[in-house]
Formats: C-alpha cells, structure tokens, sequence
C-alpha cells in the first residue's frame, strides 16, 4: 500500500494524514494515483507523511507536483512531513523544493 | 520486478561486451598513436572510447569505473586539446589505466558487492595521482584546491570547476535545456539519472523544472513524462560530451544545448525551438542567470523584428531542425552559425557525420550456439540436396532434373553465404600483440618492432579463438629466446631494433600463419645436445637439420637456460603443437643460425563444410578437398615400371595407390581388368605436389564434414566422414598427412 489513511485523521474537516508507503517509482506510480484520486474529493487539506519513501523516480515526483498543482487550483492545502532523504535527495537535483509547503523544513 | 532485473542482466551483458571491445580498441588507438602522436583523429578515437564506457558505466551506477574513467578522460581531453602533449610516460600511464579501468569494469560487472580489493585500489590511486599531476600541470588556477584534496576522488573535479566558477563570468555557462517525450519513463529510461549524471561532467548552477505542461490530478498518466527542465552547466567539456550524456534517450527527448557566451541571435532561436511561451522561457533565462533583463529584451526585440520576414524564418527553421537533433551538431555552437551558408555547411556535414556512424552500427550480436545451430542445419540440407539431385537423375525427368539444379545453386550460395557468417578478420587478433610486444620488450630490455601483414584474412571465428594462444606463445618464445639484447645484436653487425613479423594469408584452401624474425635462429648443436640429455633422442641417431629443428615441439624440451616469466616453462612448443594439431592444422619451423627463426602455421579456412572433389577407389568412395586438388592426370603404364614416381612435366612427383594404403586392394584388382586407365590426382599441399592413384573420378561434390568418432580418431590419413546423396559414407582424406608420408 503506498498512500495509508493516518489513524489520527479524526474528522472529516480534519486535515488528512497520508502516510506514503515505500516505493514511489513507475512501478506503483498508477496505485499510487488511484489512491489518491480517491481520496482527494473527501478533504481540503493533505498531509503527506514522507518519512517510509525508500525509492522515488520522476513518475513520483510528478506525481507529488500534480498533487500540489490539483489543490492549488481547488483551494487546497498540501503540505509535506518528514520527507525522507531519498527524496529530499531527488528534489534537490530538480531543484523542486519551493513547489512545496514543507512542515519539516531544514 | 524480475523483468527488471532481467533487463538490467541484459544491458549489463550489453555493457560487458561494448566495454570489452571499447578497451581492445582503446588500446590498439594508443599503440597506433605511439607512432603517429599529432594523429587528431587517433586521439579522438581514444577520447571517445574512454568517454563511452564512462557514460555507459555511469547509467548502471559503476562508480568506481566512472570515478576513475572520468580523470583518465579529462586527461585524453586535454591531449585532444593540445593542452599536453603524448610522451612515453604518458602513453604508459594511460596504457595502465586501460588496463585499470578493464579490471574495474570486471568487479563492477562480478562481484560489484564487494569491496574492491586493497591492490586493485592501491594501483587506482596511484594512477589517479599521476593523472591528476598531468591534470594540475595545466589548471594553474585550481592548483591550490589540488593540492589538498584528494586526487582519487573526482569531487576535485568539481571543486577544481567551482574555483573556476568564481573567476568566470556569470554567462560562461552552458545552457541545456530537455524535454523528455511522453513514453520516456515508460521506456525504462529515469530522467534523473541523466540530471545525477551531468552532474559529474560539470557544476549545475541552476536548474528549473517545468510544471506547465503537467496536468491535474484528474488527468495525469502516471507513466507518462510531463516535465521539462531549463538547465545552466558550468563544465569544461564539450558540446559533444553534454549531448552524450542524453545519448540514452537521444529519441526520446528533444534537447537544446546552447554554448557559453552564445549570440543574442542564438537566444532568441533557441528561445523559439521550445514549445513553452517565449516570455516564459525568457523568465527562466533570467531566473537562472542565463541572460540578465536587459539582453533578455534585446533578444525579444531581435525576435520580434525578424520573425516578419520570410528569409529569416526560412533560416530559423534551418537552425532549429539542426538544434534540436544536437547528436548530429556538433557544430551548432560556434557562434557564426547565423549565416545561412555556414548552417547549410553544417547540416552536410552532419550527415557525413550520420553515414559513417550508420555504417559502424550496421552490426547484429547474434549468440555463437544459434549460429552453430544454423551450420549444422545448412550441412543437413546439403546432405538432402545432394540426395535429391541423386533421385532427380534417376527419375530422368529433364524439368525435374533442371528446377534441382537451381536448388543446389541455391544451396551451395546459402552454404556460402553463412559459412561466411562465421568468418573474421584476423586482425584484431594480431593488433592485441602489439601490446604483448610493447610490454615484453620492455620487460627483456630488448628494442622489437612488430609489424603485421594480412590482417584482413578471414578465418573462421573458433578457428581464431583457439589460435590466439599458441601464435602468443610462439611470439613471447621468439621475444625471449630468438631475439638477441640490442649490445650483442649491434656485435653482430645487426641493427639495434629487431623485427618480429606476424603474416598471415590464404594458401589453396588453408590459411598461413607466419611468425618470423631476425633473432639468433635455433642452434642446432644446442637441440641436439639437450634432446640427448633429455632421452628424446638417442646420441648416436643422425638428424637431418628439419628434423632436429622439429625437437623444439617435442613433449618436455625447453632449451632456455632460466625459467623467465615471459616463457621457459618447458611445456610451450609441445602445447602450441598439440593445439594446432587439434586444429587440423600444420606448424612447421625454419632457422638458419644467426639469420633468425620462422614458424609457419596452416590452418584449414573452415571446419565445417568444405567443396570437396569425390573419387572411387573399389566399391569405396573417397573426398578430396578440391582446394588442394591441382590437377587429374592419366596414369601412364609406361611410366608406373620405374617406381612409385612419375614425370609431371619435367618434374620429379611421387604418387600413392589410394588402394593400397586403405586396404581396398581385392577390389581394386577385379576392377583393374575390367578398366583400361588408373587416374592421379595431383594435390598440392605446403607447395608439395603428390599424386593420388584413384580408379574412378567422380567430379565435384559439396562435403559437410562429420568428424570422426574417438575410436577413429587417431586414424591417420583421414580427417573425416561424410555423407553422400545416396546415403553411403565417404571418407574425407587427410591430404596434409599424406603429403608429409612422401616427403
């Protein structure tokens, strides 16, 4: 499973906690948007929860971008937390990491 | 997930293969270059194998190759540059780190879990600290930051560019600028690997990614690239090395690269081949120090005030096609490029550029079993081909008869033609000892000269393989006990460099291979003493010069006085004899003492099928390789009263009754009441000429050999079976070993 519901997401208004699973690459990158396609109508507000992603390619980063293109046009919030080293890895040789609200920002 | 690793399996092979010949050819360019040092063409040659293998390397993540390939390459740069020039340290350093860069590419490829091994690292850092001194000597300006880093690791590199950074200005950059295709991720291909990758050619001092094209949640495909990326390099390399890097997906991305300092012209061009709004692309221009406003504007003005006529957009799109296929521009960069002329110059040029790279490409892999497969079904259909043009005969139906005709045309061109399929230059055999000659000669503290002829004879591919190592044991032989030490060459009124010929040439149906030079030749009062000694001989057998020569292949005898590591170890000769003759071939040795030494190696050209011509001999059937075949001739009565030779012409020749030396005598003698002639056949072998006394000639015949089982194997006088159209089986005569009976 890539993107898991957070237990401590309470309510509906609440700001969803997604905790993203291990493998971020092309190999689950189309299980990894249905996930989250379904639950993206449900809340305003994302939290993704960065901290397990072992393994991310540019199918993951894209889809990290759309996400945070999608809710900037909705009137959504993003924000990224405990964003793992590969990733912050791959996001600085893109030069990517303005595109994002960090809650854990060096 | 398996298909992944198979795939990686599969490029590593790939890798494995392409390193292999990158090396061998890396290699034979340095030899030549030793030669011909302001050889641009050699040195570039060099650059680009070097450079290759690091790319190639750097895709499957090969560090330590890459690490060490990328100093060895910045030091071939700067000689393509004429920054330093090539002297004899030089070539045996870049000659070692060859051989580095081959042992490093052989643990990535083996165990690349392991930790590379304390002296293989040990001689990386050595070689890396010689490079790096050839290095230093010509970046004056990075000198210090050398000094105190570690030379080994090729952040020195970087840290050696960002020095540089500082003192440049702000423009000295190179812009690259890519937009993946849609499929390129699906294709197996990360666009980050590339980034990482550029990374470690140069400094990326910025880089911008493109979201515009990226859609909404709702409608992205996840496997589908949407990104585009706006890149400034700061590297020393060139053009051609930065589009390199892209050489992966080279169709599957379009790529701009725009060179240091380029025209505002050039801008406003480049600005125009990419698909994003033109103000957008400008912005990032700006944003990543590009263009600064003010040269933004001009550039948009440039474009705004051209775009109107035609002549311009006519010129613009020339540019633009050859820009955005920037393998084949290498010239885009030079800033001359707006005149019209000077693109259409260019573009011709590219596609010489694009030809001769077709033509090195026009090459298929294909696994040696599927080929060996397809020989034998070729030598199936000869079989049933023959038998059909057997039963087509008897049937006396002319159109039948004629439509089989054509088909053993056909046959016999398919034979050909994929019997050919196996065949390879010997060439690239022979370059490989040019290095051992180098080496060695070094080594002995002797001055040797090789020189190679015939090296576009072709042979069969496992003929090749298996000669290799008996003709690098007749060469280090030669090196070490033939060639004398220049002092006592000079003493004996011989010049100071010996040469040591590698010949190789096709002689009536077989292939020579001669290995000769201009040593001490082989003393035969020094062979015949040692085989005494040694029991080979007896003291009081009389040898005549050949036969005493012939020693040296005798099981056991070495006549070097010290065990050398060169050679010496006293089982060479009798092993270079035993793979020749596990060959079918022949080795035969000539020495006059003082003048020097010649072996000659015969091979036969394939080991498969060969044109044979049939004789009967009784009720047997027999095959001659008609290669060797000169001549038939009636046996004159007359002439078989004075012994078992005739006149051929005025010359001596002596003949064989095929009868008599395979028992086939009863039947013979009936039929020879019945027949009023016997027929020689006059083969030639080695320049020998002897006849074969044969009671029927049955003309010429298409022979897959099937060799012998092991009981007949030592057989001799036969080197193989076949069978014919009627399903009878013929026996293939060893021509080579009848000859040497006479003689």
């Amino acid at each position: 499973m890539s993107f898991t519901k957070n237990k401590d997401t309470k309510k509906d208004t609440d700001c969803c906690l997604l905790d993203a699973g291990p493998d971020m690459t092309i190999y689950s990158a189309e299980k990894n948007l249905i996930e989250i396609k379904e639950i993206y109508p449900e809340f305003d507000c994302f939290e993704l929860n960065m901290s397990a992603v072992e393994e991310i390619d540019i199918s993951g980063i894209q889809l990290l971008l759309a996400i945070s293109k999608s809710t900037a046009q909705d009137g959504k919030k993003l924000v990224l937390s405990e964003v793992s080293t590969s990733v912050v890895e791959v996001m600085d040789v893109l030069n990517i990491r303005s595109h994002f609200n960090w809650t854990n920002q060096e | 997930m398996s298909d992944e690793k198979d795939h990686l399996a599969e490029g590593q092979k790939i890798f494995e293969e392409e390193s292999r010949d990158l090396l061998q050819q890396a290699e034979s360019t340095l030899l030549l270059l030793e030669d011909d040092i302001d050889n641009d063409e050699l040195i570039n040659d060099l650059f680009r194998a070097i450079h290759t293998i690091k790319g190639s390397a750097g895709i499957f993540g090969f560090d330590s190759v890459v690490s060490f390939t990328h100093v060895a390459e910045s030091v071939m740069g700067q000689l393509r540059d004429k920054e330093l020039t090539l002297n004899e340290d030089l070539m045996n350093l870049l000659l070692d780190s060859i051989d580095q860069t081959s042992k490093l590419v052989a643990h990535a490829l083996n165990n690349a879990e392991l930790v590379i091994s304390d002296s293989l690292r040990k001689t990386g850092e050595g070689l890396l600290k010689r490079l790096q001194r050839y290095l230093d000597s010509n970046i004056s300006t990075a000198s210090n930051i050398l000094n105190k880093s570690k030379p080994e690791t090729f952040h020195v590199t970087k840290e050696q560019l960002e020095s540089v950074e500082s003192e440049s200005l702000s423009n000295n950059h190179w812009h690259v600028s890519v937009r993946f295709n849609r499929n390129v991720i699906a294709n197996g291909m990360d666009p980050l690997s590339f980034f990482r990758y550029l990374n470690t050619i140069g400094h990326v001092t910025s880089m911008t990614t493109l979201t515009s094209d990226l859609p909404s949640l709702q409608d992205i495909n996840p496997e589908e690239s949407y990104l585009g990326f706006e890149i400034n390099l700061d590297t020393q390399e060139s053009k051609e090395v930065i589009s390199d890097v892209f050489e992966f997906v080279k169709d599957d991305c379009q790529l701009h690269i725009l060179s240091p300092r380029s025209k505002v012209s050039d801008y406003s061009q480049f600005i125009n081949a990419l698909p994003e709004e033109n103000i957008l692309i400008g912005g990032i221009l700006v944003a990543s120090g590009a263009l600064t406003k003010n040269e933004l504007s001009e550039v948009l003005d440039y474009q705004h005030a051209h775009t109107a006529t035609e002549i311009t957009t006519h010129k613009n799109n020339n540019y633009i096609g050859a820009i955005t296929n920037p393998e084949l521009s290498p010239n885009i960069d030079d800033n001359e490029i707006a005149d019209i002329h000077t693109t259409d110059v260019a573009n011709k040029k590219q596609e010489k550029v694009k030809k001769s790279k077709k033509i090195e490409q026009q090459f298929v892999r294909v696994n040696a079993e599927k080929l060996g497969d397809l020989i034998n079904l070729v030598g199936e259909l000869v079989i049933t081909s023959a038998h059909t043009e057997l039963k087509a005969k008897e049937t006396e139906q002319v159109e039948l008869f004629e439509t089989v005709e054509n088909l053993t045309r056909l046959v016999e061109e398919i034979r050909d033609s994929t019997l050919s399929l196996r065949m390879v230059q010997i060439g690239e055999t022979f370059n490989r000892f040019t290095r051992v000659v180098r080496d060695t000669s070094k080594d002995l503290g002797k001055k040797i000269e090789l020189k190679i002829l015939g090296g576009d004879t072709e042979l069969d591919k496992t003929v090749v393989e298996k000669i290799s190592d008996p003709i690098m044991h007749l060469i280090r032989n030669s090196l070490d006990h033939g060639i004398e030490t220049p002092n006592v060459r000079i003493a004996n009124g011989k010049s100071e460099t010996a040469i040591v010929n590698l010949e190789a040439y096709h002689d009536s149906g077989s292939i020579v291979i001669e290995i000769s030079d201009d040593g001490a030749g082989l003393n035969p009062d020094i062979l015949t003493e040692k085989a005494i000694e040694k029991g080979i001989i007896s003291a009081n057998q009389q040898l005549t010069l050949p036969e005493i020569h012939r020693l040296i292949f005798a099981p056991g005898f070495s006549t070097a006085k010290e065990v050398t590591n060169i050679s010496g170890r006293g089982v060479g000769m009798d092993v270079v004899n035993r793979n020749i003759d596990a060959l079918r071939g022949q080795i035969s040795v000539n020495s006059e003492l003082g003048v020097g030494t010649s072996f000659t190696i015969r091979l036969p050209l394939t080991l498969a099928i060969i044109d044979g011509f049939q004789v009967l001999v009784g009720e047997s059937a027999y095959v001659i390789p008609l290669d060797l075949v000169e001549e038939c001739i009636e046996l004159d009565e007359q002439q078989t009263k004075k012994g078992e030779y005739i006149d051929l012409r005025g010359e001596v020749m002596p003949y064989l009754h095929l009868s008599s030396i395979f028992n086939d005598d009863d039947s013979s003698n009936i039929k020879k009441k019945e027949r009023h002639r016997d027929n020689i056949v006059v083969v030639k072998y080695a320049g020998q000429k002897v006849g074969l006394v044969v009671d029927e000639l049955l003309g010429e015949y298409q022979t897959v050999i099937k060799p012998l089982g092991k009981v007949f194997q030592n057989l001799k006088g036969i080197s193989g079976a076949t069978i014919l159209g009627s399903g009878e089986v013929a026996i293939i005569i060893d021509v080579p070993s009848l000859v040497g009976r006479v003689f």
